[in-house]
């Protein structure tokens, strides 16, 4: 048990003491982040574009104005609600009839914002993505040089390209511009389109155009209630929800963390077969020493991960927990249920020892790490699976293919803690567990048996008799 | 036999159809330095690998201080592998300590004996130098002195000296003298005879997975006919002339010689030179020049090689 300590502290060394640990260690909080914040960054990061409408009268750009401010107030409001959940001293009704009546006052979006909004919320409010401008020209031919960047049109912004322009004729209206993707604008313009269609038709039936506001407002309100929701009432909120996506942040996690480590095993043992220290180290070490050691060194190494990653996540939290709703907060502290976090304790080291032993026993088999790729693309498919059942596990945690996927000794890691929250039957989590740590053990000992074959009797990855037969072959007599 | 350290008895090892070794079997008494001669391929690291339990026999059996081979009795063997490998990230240092760790010393005694041999070595500047960055014959010194660290009772060197600059194959040289001195049993694959010749008191000699010779040095001569050469006037017929001795002479034709004449005397076990000369004298025959012939481990190898080779080459990849 010493030899194999000693290994593993080696092991543990070399990698912590290498610059690619340090690197991977801090990006990947930091590459989380940007995934979650990087796509509300690029939306507020977009610049202001312009857009003119040519139209005989004014019907369309003022439906279409309407619609925009329509879109700006609801987003307000949405930012009032989320600030009424966070901070006590904003009111949340009081609120929403302030801004309401400032803006039917004809003040500003800007301005009307309620003063009791702290200043980092009120920051969130976007400019206006798109501006309409007076049109530099009444037809599109004279229109082309500003939508192609040739001339620039002013505008609140400075001068800039129009970015699109519509062209109202008499029974169809033209969207133009130089982005054939973005159908973000051409799609408020369609909404518009049917707003002033609503309008003539209603007016044509003799039917006040606010007859569909009146339907909204009579409509009863659906209120999500479940059993097992913590509310007495039943009411659905975060803190029920949180349970699945711990799980599925869980699950995540696990694989990250797994294929994060595991590629450490595989280039040190192809390390130690190409530079020959195989020899060496069996005649001071058993072959089993040797691999518990490997794997030992390479969990501490992911411990360590899990350790930094841990304290970095509990920190931000903490630094955070005024700006984190009361339920999300609350769900929050499910990540320390005993019911989640033993079946991901017990799913991290069997998933560990499992993919583990099998990246050690194909390094023993290669001699440089272009070798092992060609084996590689195979195991990554598998490991693959478990991210693309993901999105599936939260929409159809209780999906008959899930359960059954869960059988599967190489998903099972993953798919077990998404299955969690839905309470399957205590005896099939057990024996899904159990499975697992079967098959768990018979990869460790087909992986210890074909280490031998490459590591020792030097089989290469082409060898396939050769390390079948160390598979299958003799048991060597082992060393005390 | 209590003063055998390691023991190989009727051992053979398969991979597939080829046979790396063949029934070889040897005992390496305590205190010995023994040379392990082969040509390439001829299954020296096999024997050696086998010897330490790294691989087990197909037939046969390997003992290690009279048991087989295991961690407890490995403690006391240092190998240093023919195909040398180090953790290239590692300081010297580090890596010796580590291996005396593995061997059971304390990580503070492995450290202070690491140093010792670092400094006594001429590496003690390097100690905290990356194996990476050492150049080749640094680094195998570093292999070597892994080996040796923990003070090991049997060393057991496969091809030691290959790589190393004749400046540090004699510094080799003298490390494996003072370990001898030490008292520790000594067993060493070369291709260098000189190396043999010099240091071992005994010598293994295996070709095509068969052992061929073992012995000392001068039964390694013994197995081979000494030949002298002795130069005649032209006109004498030595080999007529010694017809009735115990020694026959074969002529060699040499078209750059004009006033003599060489012939090739094979001398009988036990016969010397001084008996040719004497045989000579007796009979008459005028004699222009003598070449005593110094027998070289080189020609008992070359001979024992090709007589292998003609015996088990062919059946050995059966």
């Amino acid at each position: 048990m010493l030899k194999a300590f000693l290994v593993a502290r080696r092991e543990y060394f070399a990698y912590i003491s290498a610059w690619g640990f340090w690197v991977g260690l801090f990006l990947t909080p930091v590459a989380l982040i940007l995934g979650i914040t990087l796509p509300s960054l690029i939306q507020s990061s977009i610049p202001v574009r312009y857009y003119a409408v040519i139209e005989s009268g004014t019907e369309f750009s003022a439906e279409l104005d309407a619609y925009m401010m329509e879109r700006r107030d609801e987003q307000i409001v949405d930012l009032i609600r989320e600030q009424a959940s966070l901070l006590p001293q904003v009111d949340e009704a009081d609120a929403i009839a302030a801004y309401e009546m400032a803006r039917s006052a004809g003040i500003r979006v800007e301005d009307a914002v309620p003063a009791a909004l702290p200043e980092a919320a009120k920051n969130k409010i976007a400019d206006d993505d798109f501006v309409r401008v007076p049109s530099p020209a009444d037809t599109l031919e004279g229109l082309i040089p500003y939508l192609t960047g040739q001339r620039l049109i002013s505008g609140p912004d400075g001068e800039r390209a129009l970015f699109a322009a519509f062209i109202v004729e008499e029974d169809s209206v033209a969207y133009w511009s130089e982005d054939v993707v973005n159908d973000t604008l051409s799609n408020r313009g369609r909404r518009a389109l049917e707003r002033i269609a609503r309008q003539q038709v209603f007016a044509e039936a003799g039917v006040s155009d606010d007859i569909l506001d009146q339907v909204l407002a009579r409509v009863l309100p659906l209120n999500e209630r479940s059993p097992s929701a913590i509310s007495q009432t039943g009411e659905v909120s975060f803190t029920d929800r949180a349970p699945y996506l711990i799980a599925m942040g869980f699950s995540f996690m696990l694989w990250l963390l797994i294929f994060s480590v595991v590629n450490y095993l595989l280039t040190g043992t192809i390390e130690e077969r190409s530079n020959k220290i195989f020899d060496a180290l069996l005649t001071s070490v058993s072959l089993p020493q040797l691999l518990s050691g490997k794997l030992l060194g390479v969990l501490m190494l992911s411990v360590t991960l899990i350790s930094v990653w841990s304290l970095s996540a509990g920190t931000m939290a903490l630094l955070a927990r005024d700006a984190i709703p009361g339920d999300v907060l609350q769900g929050l502290k499910g990540v320390a249920d005993p019911r989640l976090l033993i079946p991901t304790l017990i799913s991290f080291v069997l998933g560990y020892l499992m993919f583990g032993s099998m990246f050690l026993a194909l390094g023993s088999l290669c001699d440089t790490i272009q070798e092992a790729q060609s084996l590689l693309s195979p195991v990554i498919i598998i490991m693959m699976v478990p991210l693309l059942l993901l999105p599936v596990s939260l929409t159809n945690p209780d999906s008959s293919i899930l359960a059954g996927l869960a059988w599967v000794p190489l998903l099972a890691p993953f798919l077990i803690i998404l299955r969690v929250p839905n309470d399957p039957p205590l005896w099939e989590l057990l024996a899904q567990i159990g499975w697992m740590a079967i098959f768990t053990i018979l990869v460790l000992w087909a992986a210890s048996r074909i280490y031998r074959a490459g590591a020792v009797d030097g089989a290469g990855l082409t060898d396939v008799r050769r390390w079948i037969a160390g598979l299958f072959g003799r048991k060597p007599k082992p060393m005390a | 036999m209590t003063n055998v350290h390691l023991e190989l008895n009727g051992v053979t090892k398969r991979f597939g159809s080829f046979t790396a070794v063949q029934d070889i079997s040897f005992a390496f008494p305590a205190g010995s330095i023994t040379g392990f001669l082969g040509p390439n391929g001829a299954g020296k690291s096999t024997s050696l690998r086998l010897a330490l339990g790294i691989m087990t026999p197909d037939e046969g059996k390997t003992e290690l201080f009279g048991a087989a081979p295991n961690l407890t009795s490995l403690r006391r063997v240092g190998f240093l592998p023919e195909e040398r490998g180090l953790y290239k990230k590692m300081s010297a240092r580090k890596v010796i300590t580590y291996f005396g760790e593995l061997k059971g010393m304390s990580r503070r005694d492995a450290l202070r004996k690491a140093d010792e041999l670092l400094e006594a070595f001429g590496l003690g500047a390097f100690r905290k130098t990356r194996i990476s960055r050492l150049s080749k014959g640094m680094a195998q010194k570093v292999q070597i002195l892994s080996a040796f660290v923990h003070g090991p009772e049997i060393l057991i060197l496969d091809e030691p000296f290959s790589g190393l600059d004749p400046v540090n194959q004699a510094d080799l040289e003298q490390l494996i003298r003072e370990e001898h001195k030490r008292g520790a049993t000594i067993l060493f694959s070369t291709h260098v005879m000189e190396h043999a010749e010099r240091l071992c008191d005994r010598l293994i000699l295996i070709a095509s997975g068969r052992k061929m010779f073992d012995g000392t040095l001068a039964e390694a001569f013994a197995t081979q006919d000494q030949i002298v050469r002795l130069a005649s006037l032209p006109e004498t017929d030595v080999a007529a002339k010694l017809a009735e001795t115990r020694f026959s002479a074969r002529h060699i034709p040499d078209e750059t010689e004009v006033e003599r004449s060489w012939w090739e005397i094979t001398l009988p076990p036990g016969a010397t030179g001084q008996d040719v000369l004497k045989a000579a004298i007796e009979r008459s025959i005028p004699i222009e020049g003598f070449d005593p012939g110094e027998q070289r481990l080189r020609d008992v190898f070359v001979s024992l090689v090709a007589d292998a080779e003609a015996k088990y080459g062919a059946a050995r990849h059966a």
